[in-house]
């Protein structure tokens, strides 16, 4: 269960207070609601965040079109 | 087999298992026997495949890079690209030799990117894409959309070097690579990151409002 607790208050401040990790997936509700946190931040600046994490976003390889290309 | 020389005499690969593969490599590679390899249609309209490896170093090149493919799928780009490395030496007979280059630059940027030496990624990025470039008529429609993804990567980092809104980018950055290591079971790498993403936003509204803190 995730414990963190997340305000965003009147002037934009972000506090997050008792946390506390005990499985994975713990870990990954802490990571979506960060997410969240950033999706707010991007919005106010005008910036489309999806955009921005598709293009961070590391490439994995598609093992059968590399062996089509390479070895066919 | 009677009236079939070895070489038209075929194994057919049809488990994913890397330890069956590896082992029927082995196997046609010893008694020169033709691995034939299944490569499933892509997308609407695209052509099944079947892959015929004779040469005994392409067998072996089809296993080490299948393994290269696995080791940078996992996050592990140091071990990928001393695999594709490797492969690109010993390798003589590979058709696609050039790609193996490109991956192994690929490999070593990912490994800066992902340590946050953002512009010795971007440098290594933009070889691996001018190298891609002379080839790309060799590697059809999925090079370029790989491409395509490869010029996405290096505008974001080429945004975190030059653009004013820099920090804002580092945030979704190290975001995901928190997700990375989370992926890796790293969970309190994971966590770390995490952290650092909500301190790095605080950071970004405070320079908003003219108070600068050190990114570092």
């Amino acid at each position: 269960m995730a414990l963190s607790r997340l305000m965003h208050s009147r002037n934009n401040c972000i506090l997050v207070h008792g946390f506390n990790v005990t499985s994975d997936h713990t870990v990954l509700e802490f990571a979506k609601e960060v997410e969240a946190i950033l999706e707010v931040l991007f919005t106010t600046e005008n910036v489309n965040y999806t955009d921005i994490k598709t293009k961070a976003t590391i490439i994995t390889l598609d093992r059968d079109t590399l062996n089509h290309i390479i070895f066919g | 087999m009677e009236g079939f020389t070895e070489s038209q005499i075929g194994i057919g690969l049809t488990s994913t298992r890397e330890s069956t593969i590896a082992i029927l490599g082995i196997f046609s590679g010893l008694f020169g026997l033709c691995l034939l390899y299944y490569i499933p249609p892509r997308g609407e309209g695209g052509e099944e495949k079947v892959l015929a490896l004779v040469d005994p170093d392409d067998i072996w090149g089809f296993i080490e890079f299948r393994n290269g493919i696995t080791n940078f799928n996992s996050l592990e780009f140091e071990r990928a690209m001393e695999i594709f490395g490797k492969l690109q030496e010993k390798a003589t007979s590979i058709k696609g030799k050039r790609i193996l280059d490109v991956l192994a630059l690929l490999s070593k940027a990912y490994l800066y990117w992902d340590s946050f030496r953002y512009e010795e990624a971007w440098r290594k990025l933009n070889q691996c894409i001018a190298r891609l470039q002379e080839c790309l008529v060799e590697c059809g429609a999925e090079g370029r959309d790989f491409f395509e993804s490869l010029k996405k990567n290096v505008d974001f980092l080429e945004s975190i070097r030059s653009d004013d809104k820099s920090k804002l980018f580092i945030t979704v950055d190290l975001w995901l690579n928190g997700m990375r290591r989370y992926y890796q079971k790293k969970c309190v790498d994971a966590i770390i990151r995490f952290y650092r993403t909500l301190e790095l936003c605080a950071q970004y509204r405070l320079t908003k409002r003219g108070i600068n803190t050190p990114l570092q």
